[in-house]
């Protein structure tokens, strides 16, 4: 496991792992303006031949429109190179409500445990807007 | 004219000639109806002055014509003549017609006798014609100035961190009243708020009109010298004395309150004072040497009223609708004015309600519509000021965290645990990122300000940078702002070449989040 959170200070700690082929990036904390360029490039660390990103919010306490922006791109840009996203956080967390109140929940299909998000992808579920 | 046309019915083609012969001189356009049926058709299309009618026609005859006639709304007022040769058909028609706007005229016919009773009757038509048009016209001229006047009154009023206010405008329901009373709630730079109450003398468009002008001048006047309203006030007086020339006359009081301090400052020109109700619910008058109305005088001098109120005050202002009833000094309206503002609920909202129907809820007419118009405002200093957080940070995204944390320790420190904390939180990151990024862009130097309070429970928060606002680019730009949009309850953004300053306020959740309808079901009649 790789720490990946130098310069974040406090406000987050980010910790990157490959499992099964699948990069994860789990994010404990906050994630705002100040920060998200940090879990931007954690995410976009992601060698050719994993199959896709987790990205794990299961700890992190805050989330707003910069960590939004952050999903917009990395979903693009993942999409690009065919591989794939999925968020973990928890239902009715304050992070879900972000999601939710953005629209997001719905586009990602957040998933509620980390295991799952990465079977998902090693079965090569497809997003839930595109199934 | 279609107005004043005539409705000849006879079945005989020579009466009808003979008929138009006798009535050309009156110039009125003539119509002729060879049946009762015929005639019915004519009145589905035009309007009458007179109906010539023949008693005797074979198909409806005149009586069963006539009765159709009155049967229908529209026709009901077309005055009738009957036309007969026969002396028992005038007995009939006295008879079905006991009364009303109806004759007869037995065959063969005087052609004075006639003319001149067909005269009296176009002449009759003619009169209420123009009643009818002179009602509408009035009618028309009141709506106007009542949507003028209610369109120049605040949509809502400003929100400032430990100030509460609240205000009603109650127009008068009598013909030709709709006035010149008006309120207004201005934000000025410096965290005051100006309060103007005024009356124009005189109703009707051309008060509110007036009106519309003296509210839009204040408005700048108030920006330009925030500090003093006597100052506004003479700008504002020169004003009127200038364009108007002593034929408009208004009084006025214009107020200044400081932000969350309790200094307050008023200047009157001729208005009735402001009324003060200390914590305790003990009241008195703000007595001041007052000037005299607006626009007597171009270069009257205005006095300044200014002193210190203690938290928990609460000032009215408001106009003679709610102190003036018939028959009773202004000092009795002024006591009982006084009597229910001190009696009056603690909700500042409630309050206002009581105070408008215990003090104005008599001053109606013999019919029970209110006579005059009335307009009320009231402020209130927060009791037991809550300690606002002020915080002054360098306009860089590493602020933000700190904004957020400072809030969060604020709202629990200040709260009743109510509050909506993620959602303020977020929106307050939202904004100062916005104003970091957009407002400024990379570069050192800058800072920007943020302000938070409680009005009541409710919290506000401010904040103001002084950076060129850049317009949101892009779907995802703008995202910030829609979030914030949604967790508070009001957000409003303030953008000018000075700067950008966004409020937003939001009530606990305690509040808002009860079940819908439950209150309803609750509270049923």
């Amino acid at each position: 496991m790789t720490d990946c959170s130098q310069g974040v200070a406090a406000l987050a700690q980010i910790a990157c792992r490959e499992c099964e082929g699948v990069h994860v990036v789990a994010v404990a904390g906050e994630v705002d303006a100040s920060n998200v360029g940090a879990v931007e490039e954690a995410a976009h660390a992601v060698p050719n031949r994993v199959l896709g990103i987790v990205l794990d919010l299961l700890r992190a306490t805050y989330i707003d429109s910069a960590t939004i922006g952050l999903l917009f791109r990395l979903r693009r840009d993942l999409g690009r190179r065919g591989q794939a996203l999925r968020v973990v956080c928890s239902p009715e967390s304050n992070v879900w409500r972000v999601l939710d109140l953005t629209g997001f929940a719905d586009k990602l299909a957040p998933d509620d445990d980390c295991d799952a998000a990465i079977a998902a992808i090693r079965v090569d579920v497809p997003l839930r807007e595109e199934a | 004219m279609t107005a004043g046309s005539i409705l000849l019915v006879d079945d005989d083609e020579h009466s009808l000639h003979a008929l138009r012969a006798v009535l050309a001189p009156l110039g009125q356009r003539m119509c002729t109806a060879r049946s009762g049926e015929d005639a019915l058709r004519w009145l589905l299309r035009e309007e009458f002055a007179v109906i010539l009618l023949d008693m005797r026609m074979p198909g409806l005859d005149g009586l069963q014509t006539a009765a159709y006639v009155n049967a229908r709304a529209r026709t009901r007022h077309v005055p009738i003549i009957f036309l007969t040769a026969h002396a028992e058909d005038v007995e009939q028609v006295f008879r079905a017609y006991a009364a009303g706007a109806v004759d007869y005229v037995v065959k063969p016919f005087n052609p004075d006798v006639l003319r001149s009773k067909v005269a009296v009757f176009v002449e009759l038509q003619r009169e209420r014609g123009e009643r009818v048009r002179e009602a509408r016209a009035r009618a028309d001229a009141e709506a106007i100035a009542g949507t003028l006047q209610l369109h120049l009154l605040p949509e809502r009023l400003p929100r400032l961190p430990g100030l509460a206010m609240a205000a009603r405008y109650r127009p008068s329901e009598r013909a030709a009243q709709v006035g010149g009373d008006w309120y207004d709630a201005i934000e000025l730079p410096g965290d005051r708020v100006g309060l103007v109450i005024g009356d124009v003398v005189g109703h009707g468009v051309q008060a509110a009109t007036l009106m519309g002008e003296l509210r839009a001048a204040l408005r700048a006047y108030a920006v330009a010298e925030p500090g003093s309203p006597a100052a506004a006030l003479e700008l504002l007086n020169a004003l009127v004395a200038r364009t108007h020339k002593s034929r408009m006359v208004a009084t006025l009081l214009y107020m200044v309150v400081e932000g969350d301090g309790a200094r307050v400052r008023f200047a009157s020109a001729g208005h009735l004072p402001p009324l003060l109700m200390d914590a305790d619910g003990a009241t008195r008058f703000l007595e001041h040497r007052g000037s005299p109305p607006l626009g007597i005088e171009e270069r009257a001098a205005f006095a300044e009223w200014e002193g210190e109120l203690a938290p928990g005050s609460t000032v009215l202002l408001y106009t003679d609708g709610l102190v003036e009833r018939r028959g009773e000094t202004i000092d009795a309206g002024l006591e009982r004015l006084r009597t229910a503002l001190g009696a009056g609920p603690a909700d500042l909202e409630e309050l206002c309600s009581h105070v408008l129907d215990r003090a104005a809820g008599d001053g109606r007419d013999r019919v029970g519509r209110m006579r005059d118009d009335v307009a009320l405002l009231m402020v209130r200093l927060e009791g037991a000021p809550q300690r606002a957080l002020e915080l002054d940070l360098p306009a860089e995204p590493a602020s933000v965290p700190v904004v957020r944390h400072r809030v969060e320790r604020w709202l629990a420190e200040t709260g009743g645990g109510g509050d909506d904390v993620f959602a303020i939180n977020l929106a307050v990151s939202e904004i100062c990122a916005n104003a970091v990024e957009h407002a400024y862009g990379p570069g050192p130097g800058h800072t920007f300000h943020v302000r938070a309070g409680r009005t009541g429970e409710e919290v506000v928060i401010q904040v103001s940078d002084s950076g060129r606002w850049r317009p949101p680019r892009g779907r995802r730009r703008g995202l910030g702002l829609r979030i914030t949009e949604q967790l508070m309850d009001a957000v409003d953004i303030r953008r000018s070449a000075s700067g950008t300053i966004v409020r937003m306020s939001k009530a606990p959740v305690a509040d808002q989040g009860k079940a819908p309808g439950a209150d309803e079901e609750l509270s049923g009649p």
